[in-house]
């Protein structure tokens, strides 16, 4: 059983408040969606997590197994069991999707790293996801269309074997069939392991493969409503607008 | 392959496809001249393993000959002065690989006859301050000249100054470089790309970088668990990687990158 708990955080990117005392707790056998309109913080929120240095933490505590892990670097929250998916995943000119993958693998399993283990477990991924598997001796991620990116994301989420699973609109750039196999994956990895995900997303349909357990609403860089999967056919149905001014409503 | 291994002693390792001439003046003035010439299609791997080391080596392709030149340079305060003289459909093509410290290298392309096509490819790793001039002088009509130049500065600096040449009336000739530089450090590396071109039947085009490594690419391959030394040797060899086709030049950065 593994926890990410978020408490109370502040954010800054060039002395402009991002997060704004944001909170919350995730646990294995968890899957929360965080939904919002854009520029609310969504993508800063999974960049914090995974502590990108361009973000000043001001206030708060980020706690893994209720370890702080304020002070740790991107790769030590990645040993730790982090992952994330990113909207945009970065082309690397020259290296390797096999180098890449080799040496992640090589310094997360030490001694025990066996690289027979990894071509067959990238082979059967390739197949998972109906990926060509030349794309593994192409370049990370460059001249990948938006699909190939998202499904090189999923390839490396299922050969780290991360706990907490944080998936930045996954969906985007994805045809319906390449959404399917990508939930699906997704899904078959969460269920065969320990783990929990962070959705973070603009549209129904990825939940529809993904089904989460809690619906947070973000705004201006924090959570204004939670709920549970229906409340992602409130916001189909009704908009971000108009369930805040009802919930404004309530409490006056 | 042929073979010239340049170490405390010249050991050369040739077939009939290939003269070399070595002068004997190396005891005298310091310098050692070599002229290669190339009888028909060959390659030749040139191994520098010495330090403080002068050389002269002329290249002479002749008519519609293909030659490739591979070098491997490990060795320190070396001056090389290159020429290469190629004739009619003559094509040559180089590729370099060197992890020196002090480096201070001209190299002069002659593309003397018509339709004669060169391919500079150098990776260069500088512990130094290395310098490096290329001169491309297109003395023929429709030659062809393409350059890319990689350095990665790890503590010296690096200058690269490529110089394109046509004068007027030599019309159909293609230009093309690309230099870049990865510095670790505050040292001044300079990248001088020129083009002195006086005929308009001319296709030119060049692109220059000095910088690090994106703090995309860093963040990326660290949210992958890598660290960030490890992250920085993955990314100093895709750039030296990128662009290579050459697999002798593939094999030995695989091998050689730690």
């Amino acid at each position: 059983m593994h926890t990410l708990k978020i408490k109370n955080i502040c954010v800054e990117i060039d002395n402009k408040e991002i997060l704004k005392d944001f909170s919350l707790e995730i646990k294995s056998g968890e899957i929360h969606a965080i939904m919002g309109p854009n520029g609310t913080g969504k993508s800063t929120l999974s960049r914090v997590i995974m502590g990108d240095s361009r973000y000043t933490l001001t206030k708060g505590e980020i706690l893994f197994d209720d370890k702080n892990i304020n002070n740790l670097t991107t790769d030590e929250r990645a040993r730790l069991g982090l992952f994330l998916g990113l909207q945009m995943p970065t082309s690397i000119e020259g290296v390797t999707n096999a180098d890449f993958l080799r040496t992640a693998l090589h310094i997360k399993e030490g001694e025990k790293f066996n690289l027979m283990h990894l071509i067959k477990d990238i082979n059967k991924s390739c197949e998972e996801l109906k990926m060509n598997k030349d794309m593994i001796h192409r370049a990370v991620n460059s001249g990948f269309s938006g699909g190939e990116r998202k499904k090189n994301e999923i390839l490396q989420m299922k050969l780290l074997k991360p706990s907490i699973i944080m998936l930045d609109e996954i969906d985007s750039g994805l045809d319906v069939d390449s959404l399917k196999i990508v939930g699906e994956n997704v899904m078959d990895y969460y269920k065969n392991s320990d783990s929990a995900i962070l959705l973070i997303t603009h549209y129904q349909r990825l939940l529809d493969y993904i089904k989460p357990d809690f619906v947070h609403i973000m705004i201006n860089g924090n959570i204004k409503v939670s709920g549970d999967a229906s409340l992602v056919d409130e916001i189909e149905s009704k908009g971000y607008e108009k369930i805040l001014s009802e919930l404004e409503d309530k409490h006056e | 392959m042929n073979k010239i291994t340049l170490t405390d002693e010249i050991i050369t390792e040739l077939d009939e496809t290939i003269d070399v001439e070595l002068d004997e003046c190396r005891e005298f003035f310091g310098v050692c001249k070599i002229v290669i010439t190339p009888k028909c299609d060959t390659k030749l791997e040139m191994i520098y393993n010495m330090s403080d080391f002068k050389a002269d080596i002329i290249v002479n392709l002749k008519e519609n000959i293909n030659f490739e030149l591979f070098e491997l340079r490990e060795s320190n305060n070396v001056k090389v002065k290159y020429e290469y003289n190629l004739d009619r459909f003559s094509n040559l093509k180089i590729s370099k690989f060197y992890d020196a410290s002090k480096v201070k290298e001209l190299d002069t392309v002659n593309l003397n006859g018509e339709g004669a096509y060169v391919e500079y490819i150098l990776k260069t790793i500088a512990n130094d301050k290395q310098d490096f001039d290329l001169y491309l002088n297109h003395n023929a009509k429709n030659t062809i000249s393409k350059v890319i130049n990689s350095g990665v500065n790890i503590t010296g600096a690096i200058n690269f100054n490529v110089e394109g040449i046509v004068p007027n009336g030599i019309s159909g000739c293609e230009l093309n470089q690309n230099n870049r530089i990865i510095t670790f450090n505050d040292n001044v590396c300079k990248i001088d790309p020129k083009f002195l071109i006086e005929e308009n039947d001319v296709v030119a085009d060049h692109a220059a970088l000095i910088g690090k490594f994106s703090e995309d690419e860093l963040f990326y391959l660290k949210s992958r668990g890598i660290d960030y030394n490890s992250a920085i040797n993955l990314l100093v060899k895709g750039f030296l990687l990128d662009g290579v086709e050459d697999k002798r030049l593939d094999e030995i950065i695989e091998k050689y990158w730690r």
